[in-house]
Order: structure tokens, then sequence, then C-alpha cells
């Protein structure tokens, strides 16, 4: 059908506004407005939320718990194990965050696009690299638990994400912000696999991998409200 | 396309580039540059010269908060109206604006009718302002998606790409939307003109 239209036909249209569109404007100042960031105090305060972050999930790590058998672990199933999850959080985060060519970000349907296939390639990922076996005690006890943490892990970049990012969105703010969510939820997954010493495939994706599809959700909610402009 | 040529893009870009730099004193200049084409877009959305007023002052009020994010090198108006846009739907989901708008355009009509005198009914003045007056009816009755990618495309004279970033839709939508939106309208005129109305 696109290909049919011809939108030089809009213009037989009449303006019925065409004399009530430019009356005397209302004055307007900035006095008793509240104050705002300038461009670079925003970039700063960008940077410093993800610096934030990263110091936030290495803390846990440092303070609360790693895995007990990490200096037993071949290097290669650790870096695989980071790889995934951090490949999908910079995919994700890429994808909010770019100003994109005019300014108003990426298009609508690549940021979804990004949000959809970051979680999907974490799942198909860890299902392909990840051994199925041996099969997990108290799985779901396990699992749980392991999402509780991640939850907590995703949580306070998520919080600096939205407070950086607030007003920042013109346009499509919620896939934005469900983007970044995703990334944050991916930042957490790759910070639980230094935590947690379980390799299973299904561990994996339920315990460590849920969070994405979670944290994409809460950065949607939280979007719509706080970081459209 | 009516498109307000008072405003002068490189001189908004510039202005608005400066006041997301932190020089408050560009303000004034970019309202001056961006207010009337903010409002022409709001006051066609909306359709009440009032409520418009207000909508502008309240999208000005978003911009100011956000002028950090403005990206530097990017064009101004896309991004402007883009948060105008916000400021609108916040206001239609609040206030149901279309009901309003729809009360407003019959009162209006009935004071037209009330004006045009028997010795005038017949003149082309006449005949223009009911054209106009069914264009305005038509695009308050349709659908707000269609709407504003009609009212971005044919009075604020975007290209499909600028509307479809400031729309958050693809450019495909946006033209699908906008020519529905003028097959709407075209039936609309061909109505009250009896399907006389020549095609240009």
């Amino acid at each position: 059908m696109n290909n049919d239209i011809d939108l030089k036909r809009l213009g037989e249209i009449a303006d019925p506004f065409a004399e009530t569109v430019h009356p005397p404007l209302r004055p307007m100042g900035l006095q008793g407005m509240p104050r705002s960031l300038n461009r670079s105090r925003v970039r700063a305060l960008r940077i410093a939320a993800m610096a934030a972050a990263l110091v936030y999930d290495v803390a846990w790590l440092v303070f609360v718990e790693t895995r007990p058998d990490i200096r037993s672990v071949p290097p290669e199933q650790l870096a695989g194990g980071l790889a995934i999850p951090l490949f999908a959080a910079a995919a994700a985060m890429g994808a909010g965050t770019r100003s994109g060519a005019r300014g108003l970000g990426e298009p609508k349907w690549r940021v979804m696009a990004f949000a959809i296939a970051a979680p999907a390639w974490f799942a198909l990922a860890t299902w392909l690299v990840a051994p199925h076996e041996p099969q997990v005690e108290l799985f779901w006890r396990r699992a749980a638990g392991c999402l509780f943490t991640t939850a907590l892990l995703a949580l306070g970049p998520l919080t600096l994400g939205v407070v950086a990012f607030r007003r920042a969105f013109a346009s499509a703010a919620v896939w934005h912000t469900a983007a970044i969510g995703v990334a944050c939820g991916a930042l957490a997954s790759a910070t639980m696999s230094l935590a947690c010493p379980i390799g299973n495939a299904w561990h994996l994706l339920v315990g460590h991998g849920a969070i994405l599809a979670v944290a994409g959700l809460c950065g949607a909610v939280l979007g719509r409200w706080v970081c459209r402009t | 396309m009516a498109v307000d040529r008072a405003s002068n893009p490189s001189v908004l870009d510039d202005a608005m580039d400066r006041y997301a730099r932190g020089e408050d004193a560009a303000f004034a200049l970019v309202y001056r540059q961006a207010a009337p084409r903010l409002r022409g877009f709001l006051l066609r959305m909306c359709g009440d010269p009032m409520l418009a007023d207000d909508l502008t002052q309240e999208a000005f009020v978003r911009l100011h908060l956000a002028r950090g994010s403005f990206v530097a090198g990017a064009p101004a108006l896309p991004w402007m109206l883009a948060v105008a846009r916000n400021a609108f739907l916040d206001h239609a989901r609040r206030h149901h604006v279309r009901r309003t708008a729809q009360e407003r355009v019959s009162r209006d009509r009935a004071a037209m009718h009330r004006e045009a005198s028997p010795e005038t009914r017949g003149d082309e003045v006449v005949a223009a302002r009911e054209t106009l007056e069914v264009v305005r009816v038509t695009l308050d009755r349709m659908s707000l998606t269609q709407r504003e990618a009609f009212v971005l495309l044919r009075f604020e004279g975007l290209s499909v790409r600028d509307a479809a970033q400031v729309l958050g839709v693809t450019e495909a939508a946006v033209k699908v939307r906008a020519f529905r939106a003028y097959e709407l309208l075209r039936a609309a005129l061909d109505r009250e003109s009896g399907g006389s109305t020549p095609r240009t």
C-alpha cells in the first residue's frame, strides 16, 4: 500500500487554523521555573551513574558473596558466564541510550528489537553453551534464591539509570527505558555468574536470566512516568 | 505546506544548542523562534486556542527541564514537537480533550450560521469558511494517530522521517496514517460539496 501513497495530495487540504495560528504570544521567561541541568552536567551525571552501577555490583561480590569455587573454575568458563550477559547488556544499553541521527534516539523499532533480542540472545547462548547435567537439587528454591539476589543486583543500577535518564526521552520513552532495564538485568546476571557456583543451563535461565525480562518490564513502567520528557 | 517561515531552523538550532549548554540568555530567542511553531501544532491538535496557549507554556517548562538531554548538533524542532506532543497527550488523557473540542466546534458552527446573513450566504467567502469548518470538524473526529501524522506532514512541513521520529513509529506507519486522514478529509469535503469538489 505504501507505494500507492501520494503524499503530495495532502496539500489539497486547506488549513482551518491559518488565520488563528499566529496571535501575540504570551510572554514567558525563566523566572519562577525550576532549575534544570545543562548538557555537560547531564553527561557527568550519566557517567557517574554508570560508574556507580558497576561499583554497586562489584561491591556485592567483594562484601556479600563470591562463588566458593572461583579459584578452581576454568577461566574460559568464567569468561563465558560473563561474556554472554555483558554482550546482552552492551547491546541493550547502546540501543536504549544512543542519540540517533535526529537527536530523538534510535528509531522505535530498532530499540524494540534490541530490548527483545538481548534476553533472547542470553537465553539461546546459555542454552547452547551451559551444561544441562547434572540436575540441580532443590531446583526451584535455589533458582528463586538467585532470582531474588539478581533482583537486588539489578535494583541499584536500574534506580541509578532512571535517575540519570530522567526526562531524557521525548519519543518512545517506554522502549528506551525498557532497553536500559534489560541492560541492568544483564549486568546483574553477569555479576551473579561470579557469585553462584551452579552452572546448570536451566538454573542459569531461570535464576540468573529471568531478571533481564523483569528489569526490562520495570524499566518500561518507570520510563513511562519518569524518563519521558 | 502551511509552515511558519518566520522561524529560522538554523537560528533555532543554534539558540537551542546554546541553551542546552547552560546559556540561560538564549531562552528568549528559543521561545521567540519555537513558540509559534509549537502553538500552531498544538492548536491543530486540540482545536482550542486557549488550551493551545496553556499547552505551549507547559511544553516550554518541559523543554527547560529536559534541556540537558538535547543532543548537540541535532535539529531542535522535531525534538520540541515531540515534547509538545507529550504535553498534549498527557492533557488529553486527563481531560478528554476531544469531547470539549467537539463542543467548541458545534458552538463555532452555530455562530458561523448566525453571522452569515441572507445576502452573503451564497458568497464565496462563506463557502470557503464552510470548507474550512468541514476540515476542522473532520480533524476533530478522526483518530489521534491519524490527526497527528497528518498535521505534522501537511501543516508543520516535517519530512516523513522526522515525523516518524517525533511519533515514535515507522515511516510506513506515518505515511499510511496521514493518507488515511487525507482520505477522510477528502470524503468529507466531497460530501459537503455534493461530490463536485475538484481534485487538484
